[in-house]
């Protein structure tokens, strides 16, 4: 009954059946497969997300640097050790200036390294102070400006449950200071962003790219001429969205750079999104997108938003129906609550190592593609109950084609995460620092 | 983003007036937003003649205050426009064709084709087209034409509804106008704020006529249209999107209860509740009785029999939703509605922390601190033997929450009455409830009562309820909160809507009618 429950559920395939006619296609990638065999492979970058903190004694492991044993969390993690590093002592030290509660700066800073503006009225919280969006660009769009603009995407943004609000809680990734992108939470409309319908009618597609080309230049043509009567501020915006347009103009005529490991994924029916029984579904169909995203060079540069900072997932599959941000703040004593939050980070490292399996499957040279790639796992809290934005729980995979050497568990003391962002910026070839700089004191490995 | 000022006062406040005197109008800059997903898919209904629930998968808006706001389009949303543009225009021409042009399609022409551009292009930017726009679209049939006539015609709908005249609200200050100026705004614009206020869509065709003869720059020919409007059918969309946004509505949406605690509780819940929800606030609006105490103290529900046996209400045994008296010592007003009190409950036990709340930022209009940053915040468990009132004990105990909480939680335990699915009950782990409570540090709403009909009542008397009622609806209409330039506006609105007794209706003509929304201030930067 709920409109919210299959949002434009296989939009096109209903058409279809409105109107008879052949099949419709985004025709971007029909040259997807088996053109030219690739030799370099591109560096890319992939963020990934879960909110709430995690249970530190039994996140981080123990022992030393290149002997250190995993404990219950990150257990799943033991066949990909040599792939995988630990951060200990890594802190949003950010997050002790600025406005915005525990919750509010953890996510709006977590890959900004900058505090958040202050703001009018930000919804989604009943008793939050003024707040607005972050005052910074995220790592992944710095970087995505450098290295994006060779694949059809700059940058994708992937999640799973992310709500139905755009708040300072559901968004992580920044274009631009009060800029964020909101992550696609449909599995199956980021399938068809990303590779359309290949098995299409030549000649309709053809009608279809010239529609869309014509219809692009109009839109452009009203941007422009809206454009100077606009305010400097209004007129930001619209630059904006002007931009995206382009970018789409261009894309109509961009060919990727496809590896031979690109296949064209199917992505089931997960289930309504809304329903949390889906959750572990739909993660696998993004993790399924992104792996060949990668793969077949629509982009370098993702991310995977799995649910929101104060998120109240459920996880019926675990054997408990608690709400996730509800547990988080149930104190130490809570046997039982720190059992389920063990659980809960625990599904949550599993899905991590499948992905990082996934993306390890596919050989690239004489590497795989997980290798060329940068994994960064992080949380927008350390701890749920104490809402400490201290040892914020990172993993970080791949190493980006060798600029950073995994198998390592690293402890720090009182670091600022602004050294670690920094580090992801290096490994990418910029040489500059990242986030405020009062809390750099350089790449972090 | 807003500055901070009048949307934003402390609970010790006096709700803060104008600081100059009124003499010229006042308003804040008001930012470029594009439709939101509730407006996108409501016009492109209204202007294309088919159903569209295409904007449910698109990017959500910005959410400020609770309200829904067009703030910015992220690439994702830029594509999602196109790919919406693409097949509302197919379907379209596959399905109405002949509803959108002025001629067979069957012989349809170029001639047809420009007095089809004529008529939709000012339809679909909601003011004249310039000859230039049309020459454009003009341009596109004949790139679709060289299909056929139809293809032609997508080719036009695909283009307008691509086009930022169609996806933004835009709002141009006039030639010759500096910077900082306070302007009226142009008669379409007024159109377009109208009725995506009173209606969440587009102007029909006697609001373009009006806007087009100058009617609206004048107070009287607003009202007019205003009075109008409401009067239309329609009008029950505007206000049943304002409740979704001020009462929370949407998290309904997938809502789970403990099956143990609640099994009469099932998926189909959370969508029933929304319905009767907005079946209250609408009659409240638009039934017989329009006083703002209808809304605070109606005595008086929207159910069916599921949704009635889940929350304990007896004696509805018709099948569907319908308007039932409800026990006047059990249910009075907004904040004993079974939806409300679900949405302010947690998933096994009652919230008196979030219902408390609830009345402090969206009846009183007041600003919470946030709690302590290093605080373990902890909702405690159901314990047998201990009623919610003792498990919440550390918050009047506890000096560093005590200052806070005594603002929240002396009303939220007056809620004690109705569990999380909103039933009533007299006992809460077995000891007898005692729903107590008491407000402090409110302008005029003081006082010790006894449960939710005592409160109700006691904040139905309130000018600053009142008033908070105005704001809320404010934010609504213009799509952003209040600030201290707007304020000469709040005071014109309740000082209008105190002479009207406190008839809601005409809160929402106050409003259309107010300094802010017919005003603009220049922006800065803007060539003109």
């Amino acid at each position: 009954m709920s409109s919210l429950d299959h949002p434009r559920r296989w939009r096109r395939r209903a058409f279809l059946g409105a109107v008879g006619a052949g099949a419709i296609t985004l025709p971007f990638w029909r040259s997807l497969k088996g053109e030219a065999q690739v030799t370099s492979f591109p560096k890319r970058l992939l963020l990934v997300f879960s909110p709430n903190g995690t249970w530190p004694d039994e996140f981080f492991p123990s022992g030393g640097e290149r002997d250190f044993t995993f404990r219950r969390i990150l257990a799943p993690l033991e066949p990909l050790r040599n792939k995988v590093m630990i951060l200990d002592g890594v802190d949003q030290r950010i997050t002790s200036v600025g406005p915005g509660d525990g919750h509010q700066k953890g996510m709006g800073c977590l890959w900004t390294g900058v505090e958040l503006l202050p703001g009018g009225t930000m919804g989604g919280c009943d008793s939050c102070p003024p707040v607005s969006w972050s005052s910074g660009m995220s790592i992944d769009q710095r970087v995505a400006l450098h290295i994006g603009n060779e694949s059809p995407f700059r940058s994708v943004e992937l999640g799973v449950d992310n709500g139905n609000n755009e708040n300072v809680w559901t968004r992580m990734i920044y274009r631009a200071p009060g800029e964020p992108l909101p992550p696609e939470d449909d599995p199956r409309q980021a399938f068809d962003r990303l590779f359309g319908n290949l098995d299409s009618d030549p000649r309709d597609a053809e009608r279809r790219r010239l529609l869309r080309q014509s219809v692009l230049d109009y839109a452009r043509g009203d941007f422009e001429r809206l454009s100077p009567r606009l305010g400097s501020e209004d007129r930001r915006r619209l630059d904006s969205h002007l931009t995206a347009v382009r970018e789409l103009e261009m894309r109509l005529q961009n060919t990727p750079n496809v590896g031979a490991a690109c296949e064209i994924p199917t992505v089931g029916d997960p289930g309504p999104l809304n329903q949390d029984a889906s959750n572990p579904a739909v993660i696998q169909s993004m993790t399924d997108l992104v792996t060949m995203a990668f793969a077949c060079d629509l982009t370098r540069v993702a991310s995977i938003q799995w649910n929101n900072s104060v998120g109240q997932s459920t996880f019926p599959w675990l054997g408990f129906n608690d709400r996730h941000h509800d547990l988080s703040h149930e104190g130490d004593s809570n046997g039982a609550a720190v059992e389920k939050i063990i659980r809960i980070n625990e599904y949550y490292a599993e899905r991590f190592a499948a992905l990082l399996t996934q993306l390890d499957a596919i050989p690239e040279g004489d590497g795989t593609l997980l290798d060329n790639t940068l994994v960064v796992w992080g949380n927008e809290l350390g701890k749920g109950n104490s809402h400490t934005r201290n040892r914020i729980p990172w993993v970080l995979a791949g190493g980006a084609g060798g600029a950073i050497e995994m198998g390592r568990y690293l402890s720090f003391s009182n670091r600022s995460h602004c050294d670690l962002l920094t580090a992801i910026n290096h490994a990418f070839g910029i040489e500059e620092g990242f986030g405020d700089s009062r809390f750099q004191g350089g790449p972090i490995v | 983003m807003l500055p901070p000022g009048g949307g934003a006062f402390g609970p010790t406040d006096r709700p803060p007036g104008p600081d100059t005197t009124c003499d010229a109008p006042q308003v804040e800059n008001a930012p470029l937003t594009h439709l939101t997903r509730a407006e996108y898919d409501r016009t492109v209904g209204e202007l294309l003649g088919i159903e569209s629930r295409v904007a449910a998968g698109f990017a959500p808006d910005e959410d400020t205050d609770g309200y829904e706001v067009g703030a910015r389009v992220s690439p994702l949303l830029a594509e999602q426009y196109v790919d919406a543009s693409e097949e509302l225009a197919q379907r379209a021409v596959a399905e109405n064709l002949a509803g959108l042009v002025p001629c067979d399609p069957a012989s349809g022409d170029e001639a047809c084709a420009v007095a089809f551009i004529d008529t939709f292009a000012p339809r679909a930017f909601r003011r004249p087209a310039t000859q230039e726009e049309r020459d454009g679209l003009l341009a596109l049939y004949r790139v679709g034409a060289a299909y056929d006539f139809a293809t032609g015609i997508e080719a036009v709908v695909m283009g307008a509804i691509s086009a930022p005249s169609f996806l933004y609200h835009l709002e141009l200050s006039p030639e010759g106008s500096r910077s900082g100026d306070v302007v009226e705004l142009d008669d379409y614009a007024v159109a377009s704020r109208l009725s995506y206020f009173l209606w969440g869509s587009m102007p029909d065709d006697e609001l373009f006529i009006a806007a087009g003869n100058g009617e609206l720059s004048e107070p009287e020919g607003l009202e007019t249209q205003a009075r109008r409007m409401l009067e239309s059918d329609r009008a029950a969309d505007g206000i049943r999107s304002f409740a979704r946004q001020w009462l929370g509505l949407d998290h309904l949406a997938g809502m789970q209860r403990d099956p143990e605690r609640y099994p009469a509780w099932d998926a189909t819940m959370g969508d029933r509740m929304r319905q009767s929800m907005l079946g209250y606030v609408e009659e409240a609006f638009f039934g017989p009785d329009t006083h703002v105490d209808t809304l605070l103290t109606g005595t008086y529900g929207y159910l069916d029999p599921e949704l009635a046996t889940a929350v304990g209400v007896e004696g509805v045994t018709e099948p569907g939703m319908q308007r039932v008296e409800l026990d006047p010592t059990q249910r009075v007003g907004l904040l004993a509605q079974p939806a409300l009190l679900t949405v302010l409950a947690k998933p096994n036990q009652s919230d008196p922390i979030h219902r408390g709340v609830f009345v402090r930022t969206r009846l009183l209009c007041q600003n919470l601190p946030p709690p302590p940053d290093d605080i373990a915040v902890v909702a405690p468990d159901p314990a047998p033997g201990l009623s919610t009132r003792e498990r919440f004990a550390e918050h009047s105990s506890n000096a560093r929450c005590q200052g806070c909480h005594q603002l929240i939680d002396p009303i939220g335990f007056g809620f004690e009455h109705y569990d999380a699915v909103g039933r009533w009950r007299d006992t809460d782990e077995g000891a007898d409830v005692d729903a107590s409570g008491e407000v402090f540090q409110s302008y005029d709403a003081d006082g010790p009562f006894y449960g939710v009909a005592e409160l109700s009542t006691q904040l139905a008397q309130s000018e600053q309820v009142r008033e908070c009622v105005g704001r809320q609806l404010f934010r609504f209409a213009m799509g952003r909160t209040e600030t201290n330039r707007d304020l000469c506006a709040v005071q014109q609105i309740q000082d209008r809507f105190r002479g009207a007794d406190y008839d809601l209706r005409e809160l929402m003509v106050a409003i259309a009618v107010s300094d802010s929304f017919r005003y603009l201030t220049v922006p800065s930067g803007a060539n003109r």
